[in-house]
């Protein structure tokens, strides 16, 4: 009996993971044809538009820059007066500190000859106590504006900043990102553009700025960081950003715009409270909750994601921090998806019910997980004997080829599209870490992956505990509920 | 074949794949059958739960020799429940060599009569939890052992299940396969449409670069060696002779060409772009650009636009017109800017026969070149966007007013504001604010009990710069009312410039906490600027 109950159990299993693999392979390819698809059209647009006018025209809408600050003292009067001299008519920098323990309120005040002032505004989303914000007395630094608060946290911060944002756009953005200094130019352009669908949010691509050399606040020379860690996050970022987004964007799926570098509209980033302090990933649940609503209100709308290098930033080359950080985006993953299971398969969601909010369910949330599973299932097979080393060799050979064809592509994509990694000694380093990447990256990614799942059921880090448990303050939930304010 | 083989076949058709679904449901019962007797011939015991009935159909005959008995059923014998397979087959075949009837054996499941369906899955099931097992035979069908091995070295190795067939036998293994190959083949030619797209990318890169270094001198010589007046005097082959002749039939030099062109014409002023103009016409350029509307590709279609629009190509105007109302965002924007600068319509009438939305985009485009128009040529009018059905249009139009500064239309709005929508009255409310236009006021005025948080701000910004006296006492009217936080800093800041004592008065006397901050800001010297 016992027996035959273990025989159904592997047979289902074997079946289960051999679905899995091919629907990750399909869903890859499709996103390659996609993206290349969007790709293609984006370049082709890009021709046809004149960005000089979009600086003075009085046409084109106002921008309000928000950047979160901890501990930035070192870089941080550099990156202000970086984020002062983008090329942009309307646009002010609000700049918040969110309880640095180190200089960086000091040198902002006494760079930008700062004082506190008597500033009235409005708390549209609750905040952390704010200790006081901060005007030039120098007319040159007008646009500039400095929020000292007590710390709360990134999306604490930034909802801080947009109390205070006086523009219909924001731009919410790491203050130690390098900015092209037509990023704003080139990122209103979606919000100017559409005509029959309200654009709620734009993202932008994130490029590696490890080892590139950087002139007055632009990378002008790319080159491939040094570490295989630093050189397989380039490849991965053309895969996340160049072929993974370009293909949601292809299907108004978009569900996550990265936390460094997204546009928003301000006016629905208010209506639904703005972001969620209580989730590690406020990034993607403000995302997702914005969708949410326009779905509700049945309003049309549209995510738009602009390809062009505009950011850059530096990415972390020792496996301690990125450990932490992909804990930490799987942990912010988990939970965006726990709060909005009432989008998941529900046709009245559209492509967010339906197709991104599974993908990520499977694929990114459970994909640590699954891959885990496989390993385990596979090695007690190969325990048990009870495994076709041909089907074990065909499936892992499978697997192996389509990583680094995937990765390829991704890396012909990019020189395709944009062709900045010039250095064909570069290329090559960036040939070997794909073929190392499987063996060598792959397992370390899973294994932080699983680290995230297994830190979230224990609470640890951020504010797992509290999404885990459920909503126990009716103000939480009613974050969440969005409130529909026509 | 003709129609009376087809009609045949018509007929027959169906009945032949009748014929092969009957065949194939024998066989398939036939086949059924001897699995089933194979399986128990091999097993020579009992097997627990089953056993075996003959069942003989004879009127006449007595059987009773055969230890059968009648069956309750008429014209049946049967016999006793028999255990053992091997003995159910021994009677049917006694009974079939001395009477020649041939009888039939039944299966019973405990007891229960079943079907070889039903039958085959039970001994399936007891194969598979090892309940039942082959006999091993102890004999060697005559061989000794010694002798088996003795035969078994002289004769060649070759396994009885090839790789091939155990690949076939397995589905799983066939699916792996199968899709391994798709999915292989399908990564490999996405790579390779890659690859293939990047170096015909890097090819025409390499071939504009060389295409630009031998256009650009003999553009440039034309330019500055040569008077109009001489450019416009040589004819075509004279043209010609400046540039490279092979390239010159070449779509991606003619294209290089005329980028080239534009990109000097956007950088030159006064003769420069008519010497310009004059090489691109006489170089037959005009015709490449035209032929580029007849394409299918929608940015083909656009360049084309482009270029007939930096370049004046005005006999294409008609050509152009029908992109005005493309669905395609890029050739209807190009159309429609291209038609403002060239088709001499001081009316823009193709503005106000828009159909679709106007962008921002689309606006800050046509703002441009309207100015452009209205600075160097005829003054526009304007007026005109009012009546447009197009709300987007009329929009743009007041805008227009403002960016223009045609205060001579301020009595129009005046006129129109009452049945204006909310977006049109922001837009006309603005206009006011430019000019300080002291005649809307008691529009204003009527205005501030909307309940559209937007046109509230909107008109108490304007009165901030244009209010009286009738105002503040509107707005300090409004203030005791229960207003929003952004309503009240913005009816304050605008009671703050109009009566800033007033303002105090009220502000000293008053327990809102966020009157009190909003004062302390506005009379704060750092924010005074914000």
């Amino acid at each position: 009996m016992y027996n035959l109950l273990l025989d159904i159990l592997v047979e289902i299993f074997g079946i289960l993971f051999l679905v899995y693999s091919f629907s990750v392979i399909s869903f890859y390819l499709i996103m390659t044809v996609l993206s290349a698809l969007e790709m293609r059209d984006h370049l082709k647009k890009n021709k046809f538009a004149d960005y000089r006018d979009v600086i003075t025209s009085p046409v084109t809408p106002g921008i309000s820059v928000i950047a979160p600050a901890y501990n930035e003292g070192q870089n941080i009067v550099q990156n202000a007066k970086s984020l002062l001299t983008l090329h942009y008519g309307k646009f002010e920098v609000i700049i918040v500190n969110d309880g640095s323990k180190d200089d960086t309120l000091e040198k902002m005040v006494e760079s930008f000859s700062l004082v506190k002032t008597n500033y009235a505004y409005h708390k549209h989303v609750e905040t952390g106590k704010i200790r006081g914000v901060y005007k030039s007395t120098n007319p040159s630094f007008a646009k500039l504006t400095l929020v000292d608060k007590e710390n709360g946290g990134k999306a604490d911060a930034l909802n801080a900043g947009i109390n205070l944002a006086a523009n219909e756009i924001l731009a919410c953005i790491d203050v130690d990102c390098i900015l092209s200094s037509d990023s704003l130019t080139r990122m209103v352009r979606p919000f100017m553009e559409e005509t029959n669908r309200k654009v709620i949010a734009v993202g932008g691509v994130i490029g590696v700025a490890n080892n590139c050399q950087v002139k007055d606040g632009t990378v002008t020379e790319y080159r491939v960081p040094d570490t295989l860690l630093g050189r397989f996050q380039v490849i991965e970022y053309f895969r996340a950003f160049l072929m993974g987004r370009m293909a949601w964007t292809r299907i108004n799926g978009l569900m996550l715009i990265s936390g460094a570098f997204g546009f928003f509209n301000k006016e629905l980033v208010l209506k639904v409270g703005g972001y969620f302090p209580k989730t590690v990933g406020e990034d993607m649940e403000l995302v997702v909750r914005m969708r949410r609503y326009m779905e509700e209100t049945g309003q049309k709308y549209k995510v738009g994601f602009v390809p062009d290098p505009l950011c850059w930033t530096e990415v972390p080359e020792s496996e301690n921090i990125l450990s932490k950080q992909r804990n930490r985006w799987m942990r912010g993953t988990i939970e965006t998806l726990q709060l909005h299971q009432k989008v998941k398969l529900n046709p009245k969601y559209g492509i967010l019910g339906m197709v991104s909010y599974p993908y990520w369910s499977v694929f990114e949330k459970g994909g640590p997980v699954i891959e885990m599973t496989g390993f385990l299932y596979t090695l007690l097979m190969i325990f048990t004997g009870d495994i076709s080393a041909l089907y074990f060799v065909g499936l892992f050979c499978l697997m192996y080829v389509f990583s680094v064809m995937i990765s390829a592509f991704s890396i012909l994509f990019e020189g395709v599209a944009y062709n900045n990694y010039k250095d064909r000694s570069d290329l090559n380093k960036l040939i070997k870490t794909v073929l190392l990447e499987p063996f060598l990256i792959h397992p370390k990614i899973v294994l932080w992956g699983l680290k995230g799942h297994w830190h979230f059921i224990k609470g640890k880090g951020g504010w797992g505990e509290m999404i885990r448990t459920g909503f126990k303050k009716a103000e939480d939930k009613k974050k969440i509920d969005i409130p529909i304010q026509l | 074949m003709n129609e009376l083989c087809k009609r045949h076949l018509f007929k027959l058709g169906p009945l032949f794949f009748f014929l092969i679904f009957l065949l194939g449901n024998l066989h398939a019962e036939d086949s059924l059958t001897l699995q089933v007797e194979s399986k128990l011939l091999e097993v020579s015991r009992e097997i627990p739960g089953l056993s075996f009935v003959l069942e003989v159909e004879e009127k006449e005959k007595d059987l009773s020799i055969f230890s059968l008995t009648k069956s309750a059923q008429k014209g049946f014998w049967i016999s006793d429940t028999l255990l053992d397979f091997r003995s159910a087959t021994h009677l049917r075949d006694t009974v079939f060599s001395l009477s020649g009837i041939k009888g039939e054996i039944s299966f019973l499941i405990f007891g229960k009569k079943s079907e070889k369906e039903a039958i085959h899955e039970f001994l399936d099931n007891l194969s598979r939890n090892e309940l039942l097992m082959a006999d091993v035979s102890s004999k060697s069908n005559g061989f000794e052992e010694g002798e088996l091995h003795s035969l078994a070295s002289k004769v060649n190795f070759s396994p009885f299940y090839g790789l091939k067939t155990k690949i076939l036998v397995d589905t799983k293994m066939v699916l792996l396969v199968s899709t391994f190959i798709l999915f292989l083949a399908a990564s490999v030619i996405l790579v390779t449409i890659m690859y293939v797209v990047k170096k015909r990318k890097k090819k025409r890169d390499s071939l504009t670069m060389k295409f630009k270094e031998l256009s650009f001198e003999p553009i440039s010589n034309l330019l500055f060696e040569h008077s109009l007046q001489e450019l416009q005097s040589f004819d075509r082959t004279k043209f010609e002779s400046f540039f490279p002749v092979d390239h010159l039939k070449d779509n991606l030099f003619k294209d290089v060409m005329i980028l080239e062109i534009i990109s000097l014409n956007k950088n030159m002023k006064g003769e420069f772009k008519t010497k310009l103009k004059t090489i691109y016409r006489k170089l037959g350029l005009d015709a490449h650009s035209i032929q580029k509307l007849s394409s299918k590709k929608w940015d083909v279609i656009t360049s084309g636009i482009v270029e007939i629009n930096e370049m004046d190509v005005v006999e294409a105007v008609e050509k152009v017109k029908k992109f005005a109302k493309s669905e395609n965002f890029y050739v209807r924007s190009n159309a429609v800017a291209t038609l403002l600068n060239i088709s001499n319509d001081p009316e823009l009438k193709v503005l106000v026969d828009q159909d679709f939305p106007l962008s921002r985009w689309q606006q800050m485009v046509y703002f441009r070149i309207i100015k452009f128009i209205n600075n160097s040529q005829e003054k526009v009018k304007v007026d005109l966007l009012f009546e447009s059905k197009n709300e987007s249009v009329r929009v743009f139009g007041y805008k227009l007013v403002r960016y223009l500064g045609l205060f001579e239309m301020l009595e129009i709005l005046v006129n129109k504001y009452k049945n204006a929508s909310i977006l049109e009255k922001l837009e006309m409310i603005k206009c006011f604010d430019a000019f300080s236009f002291q005649d809307s006021l008691n529009l204003l005025h009527r205005d501030l009990a909307t309940a559209d948080k937007g046109l509230f701000l909107g008109i108490v910004a304007v009165l901030k710069n244009i209010g009286n006296p009738i105002s503040e006492v509107i707005m300090l009217e409004k203030l005791k009312s229960d207003l929003d936080f952004e309503s009240k800093k913005a009816v304050m800041q605008a009671l703050h410039v109009l009566n800033p004592d007033l303002l105090e008065e009220w502000s000293s006397n008053a327990k809102d906490i966020e009157v009190q901050q909003i004062f302390n800001h506005l009379i704060d010297p750092v924010l005074s600027h914000v």
